[in-house]
């Protein structure tokens, strides 16, 4: 590609080289010039202020409609789209819920077996004896007789429910 | 004509336009090549990219006690396994596995190595199964991508050692191997199902699909209620450990409705662990239903009912119980000679004569028939498996001898469901209700469903059973019963002793060893519970079923019943301890016949049977009712008719022998029990 530095090389080329020999043999630990280092560029100022844009509003009609037309056309494919993306989206939190689900069903499970273990009567056992808790004689242990007529009691219609 | 420029242009343009339109064909092509001729391949790929199989859990059913205590239940946990043909490093791997796993990093290291090289593991190889769910967090906190998790299933027996024999164990897969895991296995069993999962990039579910159906396993509900079990368990150790007998059984029945409350046997096992080495066989058996033994003197209530059935001999019949002799052979009692006995007195003894005596007169057809309506010789259908219907011989295979030793318990072997059984048809009144074990099922996905009871059937009178029903309290209640330890407080209670000395096959003999036993009910006028206790392998007298088996049936029918809150029908009161020392032997005489009572016979020995000697009949006053008398009032009323009475206990008159009615012999006492 044809550029201004270049051009400009081709001419200055044969005057540079003499001069880079020169001052390679003067002195050899200098470093040698990059290329075109020696051109330099003039920035000429240019004033457009007078000139003016000619009203066009055929441009500007086109230039709207064209808007127009992206925003349609844009508003048609969203529109198209959203349905699918909004499915999308709640299939992740669909599938996160299931996951929860199940780890919850899971959690369940495992809260359960702790329960059942904690209930043992082997460990109730145990801890009562640790408590000093004595089983009760049996003229200590009274059966309520369920009579219907004399009331209700909390205790009296559980286990009327029971038998 | 055209210039040279214009066709120069014209070619080039035509050159570019077929190649534009080659290059467009060549594109085209390749996309239709792709998009239908490639489309099931690349669209193949495309899933396997995108979607993901995962596995649906399809957990085994749980088990529950009768009041809803968890007594099995299966908790998913992951297990983890490598491809070691992945694998970079497998020093680096088994350093980062080995202490999270809690496993031995060499050995890892050489399984790694192992695997590797083998190539039949195709590239898998389980590092551990099963893991705990703090070590899967570990694990999966590292998120390292050659550490992979399988679903499974871990199960779960949260009250270890209770009824470990009922519900068994299952295996690393899952599949029962004992109790009820095994039997009822098709129905508890479980499968997983699995779910198509549409994955972003990310591997992040964005829609699934059930693929194939999880089968979740029925839930069920046991009659087996967890406090009454563990007593159970607690109470029969206790009386082995002092016994020092080798194994036994208890179990605690609904009379009535066949629910089996509790059935333990020890020793016992852990499910959650698999067997141990030096772990005896028998603690994974259970042998309440799989052991059968010579039953001896539990089963004179058997031959006894079946006398009251068939024959005229009524409780207060007399029968001569010294010494006899069968078969060339002089049979006489395990200790001494009673004498004349009524046939109440012979249950409350446990008169070996007597029960001969009375088998004899029943008769070896009725007594077969008999014996194989209270359920012995067959399964009773719980659904355990190994299950044993004991030994009972067919008619045309019974020796001379037979007569004589079935009647009190030998020449057949019973298990101890089946003997609990046979009570409960004396407890409820007459009727032959089979045991069960399951009381609720829950299909997935469907309501907890009652299961059904099989509708009884009568095998005896209902004024049989209640007979019977006071005898065996008379076991319990006289002085000189040989259930005297059975006693309860505040219950009434009834039931029999029994002691049988244990053949040695190998020796061709019997031992001194015995199989002490115990089977009651309690109260004795609606029988709320059926106990049976059975201890094998104790010695000496302390060894028999009165100072062995009955103190179980007392400790565990006494908390059963406080447990299922059953009025007391009697005062409450301390055991006597004044009473005067009974004769508490009632070991079955076992050498009756030579062979091994419970191997088949080639050739029966030549001895016709013996004429069956007739009941006495004797002449003497009528007992009057004292039932409900108090002690002042039965001395009155006795000395007011020359009536010899023999009073024990306080309170009001409860019970009496001869019964109201009956001829008293001559010689006799009429002896009444008081209680308050």
């Amino acid at each position: 590609m044809a550029t201004l530095a270049t051009n400009l090389r081709k001419n200055d080329t044969a005057s540079a080289e003499p001069r880079r020999a020169a001052v390679a043999q003067s002195n050899p630990y200098l470093l040698r010039p990059l290329p075109n280092e020696d051109i330099f560029f003039h920035r000429k100022r240019v004033d457009n202020s007078r000139l003016v844009r000619e009203a066009d509003p055929r441009s500007k009609t086109e230039c709207w409609s064209t808007i127009g037309a992206v925003c349609a056309l844009a508003a048609v494919l969203i529109t198209s789209v959203a349905p699918s993306v909004a499915g999308i989206t709640a299939g992740y939190q669909i599938q996160a819920l299931k996951q929860e689900r199940q780890r919850l069903l899971d959690e369940r499970r495992s809260l359960e077996v702790d329960e059942a273990k904690l209930l043992a009567p082997e460990r109730l056992e145990q801890l009562a004896k640790d408590q000093r808790m004595v089983s009760p004689k049996n003229d200590q242990v009274v059966h309520l007789q369920i009579n219907a007529s004399e009331g209700t009691v909390a205790f009296n219609v559980n286990s009327k429910k029971d038998k | 004509m055209e210039s040279p420029a214009r066709t120069q242009a014209v070619t080039r343009t035509t050159f570019l336009a077929g190649g534009a339109a080659l290059w467009a064909t060549a594109i085209f092509g390749k996309l239709a090549y792709l998009q239908i001729f490639k489309h099931k391949h690349y669209a193949e790929l495309a899933r396997d990219q995108q979607v993901q199989i995962v596995e649906v859990p399809g957990p085994r059913g749980s088990i529950f006690d009768r009041n809803g205590q968890a007594l099995a239940m299966s908790v998913p946990v992951d297990s983890v396994f490598v491809n070691p043909s992945r694998l970079g490093s497998l020093d680096v791997a088994a350093d980062i596995l080995a202490p999270v796993l809690k496993l031995d990093r060499d050995q890892l290291f050489d399984r790694l190595t192992s695997a590797r090289k083998d190539p039949k593991r195709r590239g898998f190889l389980w590092i551990k199964r099963k893991i705990t769910p703090e070590e899967a967090t570990n694990l999966r906190s590292l998120r390292l991508p050659w550490i992979e998790f399988q679903n499974e299933s871990q199960r779960h027996y949260p009250k270890t050692f209770i009824a470990a024999h009922v519900i068994g164990s299952v295996n690393h897969e899952e599949k029962g191997n004992s109790g009820i895991e095994l039997g009822l296995d098709a129905e508890l069993r479980g499968a997983a199902g699995a779910a198509h999962v549409l994955t972003d990039v990310a591997k992040r579910g964005i829609e699934s699909r059930l693929s194939d159906e999880p089968k979740v396993g029925t839930n069920l509900v046991l009659t087996i209620d967890e406090r009454i079990q563990f007593a159970a368990e607690r109470d029969l150790k206790e009386a082995v450990d002092k016994t020092r007998a080798r194994t036994g059984t208890v179990v605690v029945m609904n009379p009535h409705t066949g629910e089996i409350l509790a059935m333990a046997s020890y020793p016992t096992f852990d499910p959650n662990t698999s067997p141990k080495k030096g772990e005896p066989p028998s603690a994974r058996l259970n042998l309440a239903v799989a052991a059968p033994f010579e039953p001896g003197s539990v089963f004179k209530v058997v031959t006894l009912a079946t006398a009251l059935e068939t024959t005229r001999l009524r409780p207060d019949s007399i029968l001569p119980c010294g010494t006899m002799k069968m078969f060339n052979r002089v049979i006489h009692e395990a200790k001494h000679a009673y004498g004349p006995l009524s046939m109440a007195d012979v249950l409350a003894r446990s008169s070996n004569v007597g029960a001969i005596q009375i088998g004899m007169t029943v008769g070896k057809e009725k007594l077969h028939e008999y014996v194989r309506k209270f359920g012995f010789g067959q399964k009773t259908g719980t659904g355990l498996p190994a299950e044993s219907g004991g030994m009972l011989r067919r008619l045309d295979r019974w020796q001379p001898g037979s007569i004589c030793s079935v009647p009190m318990g030998h020449e057949i072997s019973t298990t101890a469901l089946q003997l609990a059984q046979a009570c409960s048809v004396i407890a409820n009144g007459g009727l032959m209700i089979k045991p069960r074990l399951v009381l609720k099922r829950q299909k997935p996905g469907q309501r907890m469903e009652e299961v059904k009871a099989e509708r009884p059937v009568r095998i005896i009178k209902p004024e049989t059973a209640f007979t019977m029903r006071s005898m065996m309290e008379g076991v319990v209640l006289l002085p000189y019963g040989t259930g005297r330890r059975a006693r309860l407080d505040g219950y009434s209670s009834a039931g029999k002793t029994g002691s049988a000395q244990i053949y040695d096959y190998a020796a061709r003999r019997y031992t001194a060893s015995y199989n002490a036993s115990f089977m009651g009910f309690a109260p004795v006028t609606n029988p709320a519970i059926v106990v049976v206790v059975t201890l094998n392998g104790t010695h000496g007298t302390a060894g028999f079923g009165g100072p062995a088996a009955a103190p179980v049936f007392r400790t565990v029918a006494m908390e059963a019943l406080r447990v299922l809150d059953v009025p007391k029908d009697i005062p409450d009161q301390e055991p006597a301890t004044d009473e005067p020392k009974a004769d508490e032997n009632d070991l079955a005489i076992a050498d009756l016949s030579d062979p091994p009572p419970l191997e088949e016979f080639a050739d029966p020995p030549m001895i016709g049977p013996a004429p069956p000697p007739k009941a006495e009949v004797a002449t003497g006053p009528r007992v009057p009712n004292f039932k409900g008398m108090t002690m002042r009032a039965v001395v009155e009323e006795a000395g007011a008719m020359g009536l010899p009475v023999s009073l024990d206990g306080r309170g009001v008159a409860r019970m009496q022998v001869p019964a109201p009615g009956a001829v008293l012999p001559p010689g006799e006492r009429v002896r009444v029990q008081f209680a308050r």
